[in-house]
């Protein structure tokens, strides 16, 4: 699982201490309570990845606790699966779409580009922290449109490495908008 | 609810249905995970805008219908004239559109694709009948190339109604094979129909679904589970996600019918977080028909009960693998076990456990209806009915498309995906099986598409989930075969060593080769590894990952090309980067299309080329 385990450039993100805020994810917590707690584990990082964009540790701890799960096995899942993040991500993320129509119809040029772009590799992030590279290892399941790009849940088809290069540049000025569903 | 209730709502959902496409003119959008990346909700917000305020215009949801290439799709049918069924809808198109058919009369058939009835209204669901002829210039969908050769079986309702409605789904047959199936069969008789059907697991293995059913049947301890696999992690297949979008009540009508045989009063349906949109549809499915009291307790007043969880995955490839899935459902890491025991004997919380694929599943509805026979009349001698294929890469048609399993393999590459997608750029090779098997060459192509002639040991090669996926001229096998590694290798779990290090060291050997650093000892350096990591790993990750550098190995064509890159650091498709092979050739001069495939016997590049000839 070389790839699940991303981690972030700096631990210097807009959260410094790793405070965060505890009220969702109490939330999200007291909504598994009737479940049995170990089918509850992955639905519920599931949620709180979604909603911090990355599984805090002091979570997992609560989760522990609250759960009665030991926290060996919550990291275990949180480290296993590469939908969790273990650490806080860089603020937009593109993601290549490598199933293998795209791989052997343009998404190797597509890399080529980043890394020429912005100096970074798969799972790597900019020193500036704002954009981390990843490769999907699964389809997006339109491969008519390969090959696809992701960047911040909003997906682009047919792209070209002219055309990532730009979408960057209008990520990074805060352009784009979201359609993802 | 009771049985006759039931039977009552399905007149009723029926007639009101052909009620609406009598009176008035129906737009259904094709709205699912492919099509919205294609701008289909977009689409369909135009139309919703346009309508406005004609009543007799009305506006449906539908989803998983499969003509990728042409998407956003769009179906209108007026009263009194057929369905009709459009391709490439963007938002232009759906104005134009709205203004000359909807409002005028004028079909459009410049932009139309097809006519079409409803599919379960075609006999045996096959799309190609003798008695349809064009409707003004526009051609039925049976005798267009994508459609004359499918049999949407498992397919029978996607792109037909609208998947959010258990109304629609009721209207059009739903939920009479789970009737069936609760008063009128036994649990044996349900297991022997399905036997007789021959059905195989279409989850990748292919162990006969009957058998299955009835060894757990047989396990009498409780508590006991049932699981409809729907990760489908692996790339270039979208087969499952389209059904859940497109049919999810089926899915859970086929568990249901597994349930009843089985004796099982607890499922769940595990669904890849790949596919957010089949997720939110499941959910919302199993709600609807908790409401409807098709689950719970004493469903439609017989003594069976039974309850339905949708669990989200967590990504990872390697935890679609049956065993590997249950420890995620368990909450720990999808690492798979050593088998036996089966899941049958020893599966979720170590008790009995009833997995099946999605497209298992949802042939079960059609074979208790139809009989066991009728379902095994398709198919080939050891493959029955159909398969859902996927095909992508550089095809004319990127789609998914359900056909019967026995003809040539050429049908799907040349009818069905319309062959390549520049006839510049021909296709000699499709890779099938997706990340768990070979390709085959274009002097192949017409091998039977059937599970065990695929899987024949001297091909290296599986069927697996049945994509596939098209190599041009663009395209190099080695370079396909090294990212298959690749994936393997980052998707592995890390428990078994063989599978580990040695997807590992073939990923390394490959990329050098790649690189034009391959030596001639990599050829027997390969084979020997790729067997032993066959023999030594536990599940079909390990067992199936090495099976494109065998197959490269056995099929002469593709040998051809690996030796080019390795004997003359030359990559046809001019795809691998090559870095280091001008030492290699153009130093000593070495011509790059000598063939030294025979000539040289095996002697290392370095030896031929250095100054002063071999020695
Ligand atoms: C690495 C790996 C991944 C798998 N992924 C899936 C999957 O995504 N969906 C699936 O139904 N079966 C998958 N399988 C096959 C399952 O282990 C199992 O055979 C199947 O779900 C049984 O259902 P069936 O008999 O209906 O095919 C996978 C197997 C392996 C080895
Ligand atoms: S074969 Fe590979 S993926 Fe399968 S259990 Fe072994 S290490 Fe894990
Ligand atoms: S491989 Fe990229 S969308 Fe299918």
């Amino acid at each position: 699982m070389a790839l699940s385990i991303t981690r972030g450039g700096s631990s210097e993100g807009s959260n410094p201490g790793g405070s965060i805020e505890l009220a969702k994810a109490t939330a999200i917590m007291e909504r598994y309570t009737t479940w049995n707690a170990n089918e509850a584990l992955i639905p519920m990082l599931q949620e709180i990845q979604h909603e911090y964009g990355y599984i805090p540790d002091v979570l997992t701890a609560l989760i522990s606790e609250q759960f009665d799960i030991p926290l060996t096995q919550i990291y275990g899942v949180a480290t296993f699966y590469s939908d969790f993040r273990a650490l806080e991500q860089p603020e937009h993320r593109i993601l290549l779409c490598e199933g293998l129509a795209c791989y052997v119809c343009g998404s190797q040029q597509l890399h080529r580009a980043v890394k020429d772009k912005l100096g970074i590799d798969y799972g790597e992030a900019t020193p500036d922290n704002k954009f981390i590279l990843e490769r999907a290892n699964f389809c997006f399941g339109a491969c008519q449109l390969m090959p696809m790009v992701e960047i911040d849940h909003t997906f682009y088809g047919n792209v070209t490495p002219e055309k990532l290069v730009e979408l960057i540049d209008q990520t990074a000025q805060g352009g784009g908008h979201s359609s993802h569903e | 609810m009771d049985r006759n209730e039931l039977i009552q709502l399905r007149t009723r959902f029926k007639d009101e249905r052909t009620k609406l496409f009598r009176e008035k003119t129906v737009i259904q959008c094709v709205i699912d995970g492919g099509s919205v990346m294609a701008g289909a909700k977009q689409t369909l917000a135009r139309f919703r805008q346009l309508a406005e305020g004609s009543p007799d215009v009305q506006l449906q949801v539908t989803a998983g219908f499969g003509a990728m290439w042409m998407e956003p799709t769009v179906f209108i049918s007026r009263p009194g004239n057929p369905r009709l069924l459009y391709g490439f809808v963007d938002e232009a198109r759906a104005e134009e559109l709205f203004n000359r058919y909807v409002k005028g009369n004028d079909p459009c058939p410049e932009y139309a694709f097809a006519w079409l009835k409803d599919n379960i209204d075609y006999p045996d669901y096959k799309w190609a009948t003798t008695d349809e002829t064009d409707w003004k210039g526009i051609p039925h969908i049976g005798s267009t190339d994508w459609g004359r050769l499918q049999q949407r079986i498992v397919l029978r309702n996607c792109g037909d109604i609208d998947p959010e409605s258990i109304e629609e789904y009721i209207g059009q047959g739903g939920y009479a094979g789970f009737e069936k199936a609760l008063f009128e069969m036994t649990g044996d008789e349900i297991v022997a129909e399905v036997k007789t059907s021959g059905l195989r697991g279409r989850g990748g293995a292919a162990f006969s679904m009957g058998i299955k059913w009835e060894t757990v049947r047989n396990i009498k301890r409780t508590p006991r589970y049932a699981i409809v696999n729907g990760h489908e992690g692996e790339p270039n297949v979208f087969k499952d996600r389209r059904i859940f979008e497109g049919d999810p009540h089926s899915i859970l009508e086929g568990l249901l019918i597994g349930c009843v045989a089985t004796d099982i009063p607890e499922a769940y349906i595990y669904v890849g977080s790949e596919h957010p949109l089949a997720f939110k549809r499941m959910g919302k499915a199993v709600e609807d028909a908790r409401k409807m009291g098709l689950l719970g307790e004493n469903i439609l007043g017989s003594n069976f009960t039974c309850d339905v969880k949708v669990m989200i995955a967590a990504g990872a490839y390697i935890s679609g693998e049956a065993s590997a899935m249950m420890y995620g459902i368990q909450g720990t890491r999808g690492m798979p076990r050593v088998k036996p025991p089966r899941s049958a004997e020893a599966g979720l919380w170590g008790q009995p456990t009833l997995v099946n694929n999605v497209e298992s599943f949802n042939n079960a509805q059609v074979i208790l209806l139809r009989g066991g026979a009728w379902y095994a009349s398709f198919g080939s001698a050891k493959s029955k009915g159909t398969k859902v294929i996927s095909l992508s890469g550089p095809f004319a048609r990127t789609c998914m498309a359900e056909i019967a399993f026995g003809g040539p393999t050429r049908d799907a590459i040349e009818i069905v995906a319309g062959g390549p997608a520049d006839p510049a750029h021909p296709i000699r090779a499709v890779q099938t099986g997706s990340v768990s098997g070979g390709s085959w060459p274009a002097s192949m192509f017409d091998i039977m598409f059937d599970i065990d002639t695929y899987g024949k040991k001297e091909y290296a090669n599986l069927m697996g989930s049945a994509s596939l996926t098209a190599y041009t001229d663009q395209q190099c096998i080695v370079d396909a075969c090294y990212y298959i590694l690749r994936y393997n290798r980052d998707e592995s779990c890390g428990k078994c060593i063989p599978c580990r290090i040695g997807c590992e060291g073939l990923t390394e050997m490959l990329w050098r080769i790649k690189n034009g650093d391959g030596k001639e000892a990599d050829i027997g350096k390969l084979e020997g590894l790729s067997k032993m990591v066959i023999e030594h790993s536990i599940c079909g990750l390990g067992q199936a990952a090495p099976l494109p550098v065998l197959n490269m190995l056995a099929i002469e064509e593709f040998k051809q090309e690996l030796y080019q890159h390795i004997r003359a650091g030359y990559c046809r498709a001019n795809v691998c980067p090559m870095e280091h092979a001008q030492t290699k050739v153009w130093e000593f001069g070495v011509p790059a299309d000598i063939n030294y495939s025979a000539e040289h016997n095996g002697r290392d590049v370095y030896e031929l080329a250095s100054p002063g000839g071999p020695q």
